[in-house]
């Protein structure tokens, strides 16, 4: 028997979400120490004791420390096992849910419902969520502008990953899935796969925020949301990843592939380090690996609609080359080769809006000029090679921060008018963890990369603007009284080297 | 050169070092004079004893030579990351201007471990321990502390490198000096060990490269007071080693013999 995972905007979905609303209630009233409680399961994706505390979440008496090895923090981030890993947790998640419900009178065929940010009509928090006397309420839930008010503003998220071509990719192109985690020798664990990316960062932190007019560098003005270590305390939470779920869905719906190679295939437990494992309703703790999260319907689920396949239109645009099953099997585990192109100075503060000049090197430049010339000239549409921004090892310890970046504004004119620049949005949740020298990223924090194809290809075609430099200005979504300690350590351009 | 030719390359010049540690006597020299029970060679007397049988400059090639067959695999990270971080054009001189400043550290840090060496060979006849015991101890509680972890994780520190010009050149050789530095700091003690091991040294040494490497694939970690060694390297290998023999269908117990 298939489930089916309903969008909860969907008229039909009104019994789920009151359903998930009881369930969640029933479930919060249990101790930590039951595996089978909401507090045990969220810490599954991360817990820090002092944290939860100080936001009214009960740590004691706790579970055996057999348990918290086992299954507490286990949450894959900045890593191509991101998807498989959280498409496992959100599946026992449901069992548990569904369990709870079946035993309060409910349907047995409750399903996981998900939020479709992406649908314009769609932005606002679910209501059900934003009701104070729902047990789906949280008050630890700041919004965008840290008032309390949670939607999505318009124009900040987009699903420019499902153009991508490929799940695996390197540090500079990390393509649909991610960058492999920590391959032998190689330095590895910094850069957000493009899903993961946007719209995953993003959403955590303009849903979570920060108490408006607070220091948004300490983590007790943070939302639950906008950090990793907290995160799934929060109902929204399920919704949110049910979404990207139905993201990857549609993504191999299109007909891309996910990876063939035995390291992916066979996760961390694979190269000897911690199994991914769940606990179940029934007692039993579930171990799976990536191969086995590849099929959803192998899985026992569905989702009503899956995204449509990515559009193709003018060249410049990325045009979608059809995808057939053999090529893209092919391409399943080809890494992406980039070159540098251009970079900024180094150490750029983004406490403020600001604007870094990101000088174009000539001969990378020409190669990028040439290659539009040559893919807006040939007699069949072709894709012209891909230009990324990469926002290198961006430190700090403002996990809510929300960031627009946009690429060549016309000078003296207001960035915000002009969406046609906007490379893309980055969320800089979990960066204070990712910032600490003795955490499991080494100090290095967080990397990004944007596509900016479209952006060069529009200012190619009819624009006089000088490629000698991009001005790429980044602009922070809130601007509170006091400014996040937030660094970059370079802004780069690179292109697909072919 | 993809990550696959660029590692090749690095590993093939280790490897071409490593026939050269093989081959090469002179340090064997030094250390079976050391670790000689020789009740005159005294701290500073038996460091300028060895310089005089060796010579200066053999030492110093020996010492070069020891560092280009341990240190390539220890850089694949760093080298993959001035290679990708670099403009095509000067990815060779980056990668150039990162050795020299690694080199610039460890290169002198030779005559130091030297140095330490005849001081516990020094510490180690006055007081009747081996001096290699006197090595190992110290080399054991430097493991165990968290300065250890510290210079550890550091190791894992990317440095910011510009682009272009001479701010670039000097970046990468800052990198490189910061790199090494960190470098000596995890594992300049344990160094020390294969200098001592008298007619087993390049076993010795071997052993500690992989020890080296093995702590060096391990993800950084909270510093402090504890038993630290190559955890991740081992079970990853462990696994390697499991799926390699499933792949070829040996079986793993021979239990088909009936009685």
């Amino acid at each position: 028997m298939t489930n089916v995972r309903l969008n909860v905007y969907d008229p039909a979905a009104e019994e789920t979400v009151e359903w998930y609303g009881k369930a969640v209630a029933a479930l919060q009233k249990k101790p930590i120490a039951e595996r089978m409680s909401w507090t045990f399961f969220a810490a599954i994706h991360g817990i820090v004791d002092t944290w939860w505390d100080t936001f009214g979440w009960s740590v004691s008496p706790p579970p055996p420390p057999s348990d918290q090895d086992i299954f507490w923090n286990q949450c894959q981030h900045q890593s191509w096992y991101f998807l498989p890993w959280h498409r496992g947790y959100i599946l026992a998640f449901e069992s548990m849910i569904r369990s709870t419900v079946v035993g309060l009178g409910g349907p047995e065929s409750w399903a996981l419902p998900y939020w479709d940010y992406d649908n314009p009509a769609q932005t606002d928090l679910p209501p059900a969520f934003a009701d104070p006397n729902s047990p789906l309420f949280i008050q630890r839930r700041y919004g965008p502008d840290g008032d309390g008010k949670v939607f999505i503003p318009a124009g900040s998220i987009n699903t420019d990953a499902m153009t991508d071509p490929v799940f695996t990719g390197t540090d500079q192109a990390p393509e649909f899935g991610g960058v492999e985690t920590f391959p032998l020798f190689s330095p590895s664990g910094n850069t957000n796969g493009d899903i993961e990316n946007q719209p995953h960062n993003y959403v955590h932190g303009i849903v979570g925020g920060f108490i408006e007019n607070t220091n948004p560098n300490l983590w007790k003005n943070n939302g639950l949301m906008s950090m990793p270590q907290t995160a799934a305390l929060d109902p929204i939470f399920w919704l949110h990843h049910c979404n990207i779920d139905r993201l990857w869905a549609g993504w191999n719906n299109s007909g891309k592939v996910n990876p063939t190679d035995p390291k992916w295939l066979n996760g961390p437990a694979g190269s000897g380090e911690r199994a991914f494992v769940m606990p179940m309703p029934d007692g039993s703790e579930w171990t799976y690996t990536p191969s086995e999260m590849v099929d959803t319907a192998a899985l026992g689920y569905s989702y009503d609609v899956l995204p449509a396949a990515a559009a193709t239109g003018d060249l410049t645009r990325p045009v979608e080359k059809a995808v057939t099953p053999g090529r893209s099997a092919a391409m399943a585990d080809r890494k992406t080769e980039t070159e540098l192109v251009g970079a900024s100075q180094v150490a750029i503060s983004l406490s403020h809006r600001t604007t870094v000049p990101v000088r174009l090197d000539p001969e990378g430049a020409e190669k990028i000029t040439k290659n539009f010339a040559e893919a807006l000239r040939s007699v069949t549409p072709a894709a012209p090679g891909r230009v990324f921004l990469n926002l290198e090892n961006v430190r700090g310890a403002a996990d809510s921060m929300t960031y627009k970046v946009y690429v060549n504004v016309p000078e003296g004119e207001n960035a915000e008018d002009h969406p046609e620049r906007l490379a893309g949005t980055i969320g800089l949740f979990g960066i204070s963890r990712a910032t600490t020298s003795d955490g499991p990223h080494g100090g290095n924090g967080l990397s990004f990369s944007l596509e900016i194809t479209n952006i060069l290809g529009d200012l190619h075609v009819g624009d006089d603007s000088d490629p000698g430099a991009l001005q790429v200005q980044i602009v922070p979504r809130v601007q509170s009284g006091v400014a996040p300690d937030v660094t970059v350590d370079r802004i780069s351009v690179y292109r697909e080297a072919r | 050169m993809g990550r696959p030719g660029r590692r090749k390359a690095l590993f093939a010049v280790s490897l071409a070092a490593w026939a050269a540690v093989i081959a090469e006597e002179r340090i064997l020299s030094l250390a079976a004079y050391c670790a000689a029970a020789a009740p005159l060679a005294l701290g500073w007397q038996s460091f300028e004893s060895a310089i005089r049988l060796n010579g200066a400059g053999p030492l110093a090639a020996s010492w070069a030579i020891m560092l280009v067959a341990m240190m390539p695999p220890l850089l694949v990270a760093p080298l993959d990351y001035v290679w990708e971080r670099s403009l095509p054009r000067r990815r060779l001189r980056s990668v150039a201007l990162f050795l020299l400043g690694y080199g610039l550290v460890w290169l002198p840090f030779g005559v130091v471990e030297l140095a330490l060496v005849a001081a516990t060979h020094a510490f180690a006849t006055t007081s009747g321990a081996s001096s290699l015991s006197v090595v190992m101890a110290f080399a054991f509680l430097w493991q165990i502390s968290p300065w250890k972890q510290q210079c550890l994780n550091r190791c894992h520190r990317l440095g910011q490198l510009s682009a272009f010009g001479l701010r670039a050149d000097g970046d990468v050789l800052r990198f490189g000096l910061a790199h090494g530095g960190w470098c000596v700091g995890a594992c300049a003690p344990l160094m020390a060990v294969p200098l001592l091991a008298s007619g087993a040294h390049a076993a010795v040494m071997a052993l500690v490269a992989l020890f080296l490497l093995g702590e060096r694939m391990e993800r950084a970690g909270p510093a402090g007071w504890r038993l630290r060694w190559p955890r991740y390297a081992a079970a990853a290998s462990l696994a390697t080693l499991r799926q390699a023999i499933a792949a070829r269908g040996w079986p793993v117990h021979r239990k088909e013999r009936s009685t």
